[in-house]
């Protein structure tokens, strides 16, 4: 059963230079104990998904559903219970933490919060919470400074799943950090899901990242979902072109075998009142006259979905 | 990098601790807390009760006790009553009698500045405090929540700040009438759309931060956001700008007694004396130079404190 | 030829005696000799190509380049920051070398001391707190090190230019970017306006930005045309030696794959030689000839791409490969590096990644200096279990 389903999300925002269709109609389920990994670049819009759906910014239109029950305008003692099952682990851990506040305080600060625990209670889960995320005793003092990245991160994810939440919401959380230590919370937080049965939303734009550990792939572009479906399946056929391009220009470590690159032309434009139609159209090698017309996603089969007039053709 | 788990430190003693440790905010605190002492025993065992005014005592010569007085410790610290009037010593330069000289009334400089201080140093940290507060507690949510609230706000601080803050100082003290506690309201109603300004200009930059987003998705309620998460991380930078601001209400109290407002001619408060000596600072400039000295040596000392006590309270400078 | 590359690596010496007879040499090539040829070659034809004159640095200086054909050697560079109490060691006798066209990889992590190197190579360390406190750097020939700033004036900017990780900080946001290119051009050149104009708007043009956008400002343009304007800046006085520190790190993958297509295509059209550090093995796959493996300021392994890639022998550079999420390869755990790198303000004795290394004995942490082992011609290892088996 799906954990979360997401129907025709919307978010947008009001900035300067008119409407920013930040999430514009995004619809998918991620299942229980899966990973679903969101993919895109900068300004597509997958942190605001993410944000929107653990309710940390209120959606314009759609419906989220968790567990069945529909949560988009969830509010007062329901919305302190949604937010009980559902966190996020930041990207950055540098601002994700308050500097004021030491990796104890930091990681107690939820289960105070839920008020259910008595001043013991809270003292021994802290305890247990920073073992099992591998941060040592001595370091409950530390405050977050005087800490590496990859400690940070692991504060940060004891302080996510401190009140056992159902879903987590990752924010691009390795990319701030080294190769080494990336494998090191990467290797984490696949222990955990394991452990709690824990859903992920991974949010990242490293692609071999998400490969290593989504069971599931969203691409987005500009605001758009455009393509959906089991991460083998995208990476042995992506039909999207975007996709397509998206995965030849990772840089590979292959030295014997360099991937055919598929150059994209142009840059990222914006969403910011985007005209109708595929958003990638403007730099997709074979857009035609009718990628101008709104775009629905189509089925595949095998749980593959794509947002593109003309995938069977190319 | 490693701390001792077994001891988690006190977050004040620790402070104190790091503003002790900067050489140059323990230089502040060694002026002013002998500053301060010497303002609070001034009156401890003083010769004469604040208003006596004794006829005969005002031509009596000088005695031993008040030469040998000054040298005690705090119990006769302040030979003279600040209002007793030497008749002999008008505009009297420094000198073994009077220390620091007398003004126009044959009142002895050194002893005024002593009981001055207790009102003026007092009246300064009033109002530093109660603009500091003021612009952490309006401050610091109006910057968190943005939007609408935020544009009203400021545009009511602008609509203040639109008035100078001397004049508006003198209208609200020739409203209220003078005294100690209409002149502390004059003076810190002034400052405060600054000071909330300033506390909304960093709780705007510090809203981006994560951590608080953080808290928001831990069910933190928002008020506990802003007052636990926010403003500890907030508060440093406008530190330095209350200090300055002592020495600016002090020195707006002395305008306000200045015009005939404030705290009274009567009251030997450093602002008083420094506008009672303007007149004759062309003749007798020991008049003026005193008491501007110690008010400058004050507000050195408070801001040098203020500088130490900023970088204290900054945990990412620990060692 | 061989035999010369061989000699273009400088050991890494601790002690002062050592460093003075060059004789720790480990590979037992007939080194001397090997030294002298190339010294004598460097005195006929090494500052015969593009730099007019000598510097008595090159003479004088305790360090000798040792191969005429490296365009830019690195010998024995070691980097200080001190800060009031404490000494950061940010390079710790690090030696490479670069051909003429060539380009070499330098990665590392966070902290590993990359960017302190191409800034030392540059003179553009801020000192204090930073300190050269060895090494030479031979620029065609000259060993900038003993160069005195006047000269170093003229060759920044103009033979040697640095591309800097973040676009958006790199540019002035109050002037166009024609007229910060211009800049540029008019210091190292005695260009009129309008050559200098028309020079700009070709070096535009040439990394894919149109000449009319030369008017425009630094908030005008994304990313990563932002970027593509920086490279244009550095390229603008046609440097020999480019150095780029994390060009496209900033970039989304789509464009970080753009500009480095126009970076490899530029460099292969002007033969510029570039050094590009990175802490992506990717990019380092896909752009370099050369790769040095750099962990606390130390080259633990260094050696053609090929080698590095195919044959790791370094177990830090076996750690890296170990960490990276592979794109073909389904197993489920990664195998990180355990621990953390080490404090560069108290490195550990001998190897300094012995803490956190998986085959790591006694021997690592006694020997004040691990030498340097030549497992395959051009490869070298810095470990003492380097060529004695494999694992």
């Amino acid at each position: 059963m799906a954990l979360i389903e997401v129907e025709h999300l919307k978010k947008y925002f009001n900035v300067a230079a008119g409407i920013n269709h930040a999430v514009d109609d995004v619809t998918f389920n991620i299942e229980k104990g899966h990973t679903m990994g969101v993919v895109g670049e900068s300004g597509c819009g997958k942190s605001t998904l993410g944000r929107t759906i653990i309710h940390l910014n209120q959606a314009t239109a759609g419906t989220v559903r968790l567990n069945g029950e529909d949560i988009t305008n969830a509010s007062g003692r329901k919305l302190r219970e949604i937010r009980e099952k559902m966190s996020i682990v930041f990207q950055d851990p540098y601002s994700s933490l308050n500097p004021r506040f030491t990796v104890a305080e930091t990681i107690m600060e939820p289960l105070k919060e839920s008020h259910r625990y008595s001043k013991a209670e809270i003292e021994e889960k802290t305890q247990a919470l920073m073992d099992l995320v591998g941060i040592e005793k001595r370091l409950q003092n530390a405050y977050p400074h005087e800490m590496d990245g990859g400690r940070r991160q692991r504060v940060g994810i004891a302080r996510a799943i401190a009140l056992d939440p159902q879903f987590i919401m990752c924010d691009e959380p390795v990319s701030a950090l080294d190769v080494s230590i990336q494998a090191q919370v990467l290797n984490l937080l696949m222990d955990l899901q394991e452990e709690k049965g824990l859903t992920y939303m991974f949010v990242t734009h490293d692609l071999s990242v998400v490969r290593h550990i989504a069971d599931d792939i969203s691409v987005m572009y500009l605001g758009q979902l455009v393509e959906t479906g089991p991460t083998k399946e995208i990476f042995s056929h992506p039909t999207h072109p975007y996709t397509k391009a998206l995965l030849s220009a990772i840089p590979s470590i292959d030295v014997l075998h360099p991937m055919q690159r598929i150059q994209l032309k142009g840059e990222i434009t914006s969403a910011i009142d985007p005209k109708p139609g595929c958003r990638f159209a403007p730099r997709c090698p074979y857009a035609t006259e009718a990628c101008s017309q709104p775009q629905t996603l189509r089925d595949l089969g095998s749980n593959h979905h794509i947002s593109c007039c003309r995938a069977g053709e190319i | 990098m490693k701390k001792n788990p077994d001891k988690k430190k006190n977050q004040f003693v620790m402070t104190l601790q790091r503003t002790v440790e900067n050489k140059v905010s323990l230089i502040g605190l060694i002026i002013l807390g002998a500053l301060l002492l010497m303002i609070i025993f001034a009156n401890v065992i003083a010769p004469y009760d604040p208003n006596y005014m004794d006829v005969t005592a005002i031509h009596g010569t000088p005695s031993a006790r008040h030469i040998l007085g000054c040298d005690q410790f705090g119990r006769d610290l302040a030979p003279y009553d600040p209002n007793y009037m030497d008749v002999t010593a008008i505009h009297g330069t420094p000198s073994a009698r009077h220390i620091l000289g007398c003004d126009q009334f044959g009142r002895d400089l050194f002893s005024r500045i002593l009981y001055g201080g207790r009102y003026s140093l007092a009246l300064g940290f009033i109002c530093a405090i109660i603009g500091f507060a003021a612009g952490v507690i309006f401050g610091s949510p109006v910057g968190y929540a943005g939007g609408t609230t935020d544009m009203v706000v400021m545009r009511l601080c602008d609509i203040f700040s639109a008035i100078p803050g001397q004049l508006l100082a003198i209208l609200i003290s020739s409203a209220l009438g003078t005294g100690y506690f209409y002149t502390i309201l004059a003076m810190t109603i002034g400052g405060i759309p600054n000071s909330i300004r300033g506390t909304r200009a960093m709780a705007l930059k510090e809203r981006e931060m994560e951590y608080l987003e953080a808290a928001e998705a831990m069910n933190v309620p928002k008020w506990k956001i802003v007052y636990k998460h926010m403003v500890p991380n907030i508060v440093s930078p406008s530190i330095v700008g209350t200090t300055m601001m002592i020495g600016n209400s002090i020195m707006g109290a002395a305008g306000l007694t200045f015009v005939g407002l404030g705290v009274g001619l009567t009251t030997p408060e450093w602002g008083a004396i420094l506008s009672n000596s303007r007149s004759f600072f062309s003749q007798y400039p020991h008049e003026i130079l005193f008491p501007g000295l110690v008010l400058f040596i004050t507000v050195l000392a408070i801001n040098m404190i203020g500088d130490g006590l900023r970088d204290a309270l900054d945990p990412k400078l620990k060692r | 030829m061989k035999d010369e590359k061989k000699t273009s690596r400088s050991p890494e010496l601790e002690g002062e005696e050592k460093r003075e007879h060059g004789k720790n040499r480990d590979h037992g090539h007939d080194r001397e000799k090997n030294r002298e040829h190339g010294r004598d070659k460097s005195r006929e034809h090494g500052w015969g190509r593009g730099f007019g004159r000598r510097h008595p640095g090159e003479v004088t200086g305790k360090y000798q380049l040792k191969d005429p054909k490296n365009f830019l050697e690195v010998q024995n560079l070691v980097v200080e920051y001190s800060s009031d109490k404490k000494i950061v060691q940010a390079v710790n006798g690090i030696s490479f070398s670069l051909k003429k066209g060539e380009t070499l990889g330098l990665v590392g992590e966070t902290g590993a001391g990359k960017t302190t190197i191409a800034k030392a190579i540059m003179r553009i360390l801020p000192d204090p707190p930073a300190k050269v406190k060895d090494g030479a750097v031979f620029v065609g020939g000259r060993d900038l090190m003993q160069m005195p700033e006047h000269k170093m004036l003229k060759i920044r900017g103009a033979e040697i230019a640095m591309i800097f990780q973040d676009p958006m900080t790199a540019l002035n946001p109050l002037m166009s970017v024609g007229d910060q290119i211009m800049e540029v051009v008019q210091i190292h050149n005695h260009y009129t306006r309008e050559e200098a104009l028309e020079h700009t708007c070709k070096m535009l043009e040439m990394v894919g930005i149109p000449r009319s956008r030369s008017v425009e400002y630094p908030h005008q343009f994304s990313g990563g045309m932002k970027q593509r304007v920086v490279i244009a800046m550095a390229l603008a006085c046609n440097p020999e030696l480019l150095l780029a520190d994390e060009p496209t790190t900033a970039l989304d993958v789509t464009i970080q794959a753009q500009v480095l297509d126009m970076i490899r295509d530029l460099r292969d059209r002007l033969n510029t030689s570039m050094v590009l550090i990175t802490h992506d093995l990717g990019v380092v796959a896909e752009t370099c000839d050369k790769v040095v493996i750099v962990y606390a300021g130390q080259a633990m392994e260094s050696g053609a791409r090929n080698d590095i890639f195919l044959n790791p022998q370094h177990p830090y550079t076996k750690g890296l490969f170990g960490s990276l999420p592979k794109m073909d390869d389904d197993s489920k755990r990664l195998s990180p590096i355990k621990g953390l790198p080490p404090d560069p303000t108290d490195l550990p004795r001998g190897c300094p990644f012995a803490p956190r290394c998986p085959k790591a004995c006694e021997a690592c942490s006694q020997d004040a200096s691990i030498p340097e082992v030549e497992v395959e011609p051009g490869h070298f290892v810095k470990c003492l279990f380097a060529g004695k088996e494999d694992a």
